[in-house]
């Protein structure tokens, strides 16, 4: 009966999702519709997305239980995309052929799930799963669906990061509503949905980036199994944390970048914006990920127009790249001070000065870096095999995104490691050694697919170029 | 990469144990310490039964032992709403003190693993090395660092 309910609910929202994605995508179909991967994996982001979004809204502007009108919104959010786009649905799930290459994309997806499932199944949750997570579940479950403002206000339980924004724990909540109470152990089930949409994303990735072959489509998720930290360990996709979901979202949101920057197409850029704005609502540390992406969705669009540079283009890019995340990341922190929230500050100030006292942190946190790059049990040798597919990606591709691709995976380290100048931590090299691995594994399946991307007669850069030429000519 | 990848998963694979289960399957493991059946509902249990949900607890336990920080969390998870503070004893003193902010402390959970709780020992035990102490506004609760 568990499994049937948690059907349900992840049903509900990304009925919801279904809405949302039909909505942003182009109305009439044609050579950018979404297939049938893709499309299921965008659902559920935008499914939970909405969901704890409408959630958050629900119980901040009611008292009631937040999970019957939240349930009704997703309702009708879905029965407006879905009426209002109905060719374009019927043109998503025909996209592709089901044949052998389809098949066996659906067994690589299946089976390395099946992987990630066994060791949630069989680890419990971890540290901050729970203590952080899980913990503010439970209180929003026992509280209609929304976690009590006093919590907020609770000086001794600032180790549970308060400040953190609710994506993950409103998520758990609305499980345990459909259960009818809180479980440790059963909640695990989520975490995989997870990996399904990032192995599905590669997929999807690969297809839509890679004038691919399907057999290369399909090996994407079989790498990106290949990683120890992705499967278990503390952040792992089976673990509880956050920080897997949220490459999940990264990752969709660099496809969708990748390819506004190739073809200029405005529904990638839609798409690219509104997963963005998921980032930091999902965790503290997606700011940096939201940063990145508006930063290459503003250098692309005007690479695109070098000799002739057109503002309202620009305009409406910076429009989708940054209202949205502006819109949700505002939001929380408006409530956050509305309410009176404790804070603690893990950093120092964010001043020149600070950067200058700190600055003999630099051997520490490079060298914290280089050895956690090479730590084969974590990582096997996805770090090495990035750095040698970068340098292919580079060499044969042509135009913005010969940058762009290396950039989404070595910009948000570069600045996350930048930021440990600032860390309140003593010595510095706790916070390093407990947050890193964490970090990198947000930028993991992006660097899966760089490596996917690069896959022997996998890039078609010179079709690809041509097209993007022959794109810009027709100004599509 | 797959093999050397592959290789680090199937050896974790056959690494893992599966440890509790059930409802509170992770904060029962993080509380196995405690020596008691079903841990995390016997203290939901014990603080719904004696500790009305507007005062706070501390958690008192020995500041050398690196269990403390995860009880004391794990406590503080299944104490909610109650504030939860802590005070850490060294050598019979308290050397580091989180204090509520509410106005009443109304009781402690104190934890040694190293100890067996005795008999006339003040409080209630929960299991052989937990016990709770209910006080008023006037109780010295640094007082109970001392064995």
């Amino acid at each position: 009966m568990g499994v049937v309910l948690f059907a349900v609910a992840l049903a509900v929202a990304a009925w919801a999702g279904l809405g949302v994605v039909l909505l942003l995508a182009d109305p009439v179909p044609g050579r950018d519709t979404i297939g049938r991967v893709e499309l299921l994996c965008l659902t559920v982001l935008y499914g939970l997305g909405v969901m704890t979004l409408l959630s958050f809204a629900v119980g901040v502007l009611t008292d009631v239980n937040t999970r019957a009108p939240v349930t009704a919104m997703c309702a009708l959010v879905g029965a407006t995309g879905v009426w209002r786009r109905r060719e374009l649905l019927r043109a998503s799930l025909r996209s592709g052929p089901l044949g052998v290459g389809a098949l066996a994309s659906a067994i690589a997806i299946g089976a390395t799930s099946a992987v990630v499932w066994w060791f949630a199944r069989h680890q419990p949750l971890g540290w901050d799963g729970t203590v952080i997570w899980e913990f503010k579940a439970q209180m929003a479950f026992d509280n209609g669906g929304r976690i009590p403002p006093e919590y907020y206000r609770d000086p001794t339980r600032l180790w549970s990061h308060p400040s953190y924004p609710p994506f993950m724990p409103l998520t758990e909540a609305w499980v345990y509503g459909w259960w009818r109470g809180p479980h440790q152990q059963h909640i695990k089930v989520l975490f995989p949905v997870f990996f399904v949409v990032a192995a599905g994303m590669l997929h999807a990735g690969c297809a839509r980036l890679g004038g691919a072959r399907r057999w290369a489509a399909a090996l994407a998720p079989v790498l990106l199994l290949s990683v120890p930290m992705v499967v278990f360990g503390e952040g792992g996709a089976s673990s509880g944390y956050v920080d897997f979901p949220l490459a999940a979202c990264f990752l969709a949101a660099v496809v969708h970048t990748l390819h506004h920057a190739r073809t200029g197409s405005a529904q990638s850029l839609r798409f690219a914006g509104t997963l963005a704005a998921l980032l930091p609502w999902m965790k503290q540390e997606g700011l940096v990920l939201f940063g990145t992406v508006v930063l290459m969705l503003l250098v692309a669009t005007i690479a695109r127009r070098p000799s002739a540079v057109q503002w309202r283009p620009i305009g409406r890019a910076a429009a989708w790249a940054v209202v949205p995340g502006v819109v949700v990341l505002g939001t929380w922190r408006l409530y956050l001070r509305h309410i009176d929230a404790e804070l603690r500050d893990e950093y120092l100030p964010f001043t020149f000065d600070t950067l200058r006292t700190n600055a003999d942190r630099t051997s520490t946190i490079a060298g914290s870096l280089w050895d956690e790059l090479q730590m084969w049990d974590r990582w096997s040798v996805l770090w090495p095999m990035m750095l040698l597919a970068t340098v292919l990606w580079v060499v044969r591709t042509r135009g913005v995104a010969r940058v762009l691709l290396p950039a989404m995976v070595v910009l948000p380290i570069a600045l996350d490691s930048f930021v440990y100048f600032f860390s309140g931590w003593d010595p510095v090299s706790r916070h390093i050694d407990a947050s890193l691995p964490r970090l990198l594994l947000q930028v993991a399946p992006v660097a899966v697919l760089v490596i996917a991307l690069t896959a022997p007669r996998f890039a078609r850069p010179v079709a690809v170029t041509e097209r993007a030429e022959l794109d810009e000519t027709l100004h599509l | 990469m797959l093999f050397v990848g592959y290789r680090t998963v199937l050896r974790q694979a056959d690494a893992t144990t599966q440890g509790r289960t059930g409802r509170a399957a992770t904060t029962d493991n993080w509380l196995a310490s405690l020596q008691v059946l079903d841990p995390s509902a016997t203290i939901e249990a014990v603080l719904a039964a004696d500790v009305p949900v507007d005062q706070a607890i501390f958690v008192i336990g020995p500041d050398d032992d690196p269990q403390l920080t995860i009880t004391h969390f794990t406590i503080s998870t299944l104490a909610w709403p109650r504030q939860v503070g802590l005070i850490r004893c060294r050598t019979g003193e308290a050397t580091d003190i989180t204090v509520p902010t509410s106005d009443v402390v109304g009781a402690a959970l104190v934890w040694d693993r190293t100890r067996v709780s005795e008999p006339d020992a003040p409080g209630r035990a929960i299991g052989p090395h937990l016990r709770l102490i209910t006080g008023t506004e006037a109780t010295q609760w640094v007082s109970f660092c001392s064995p």
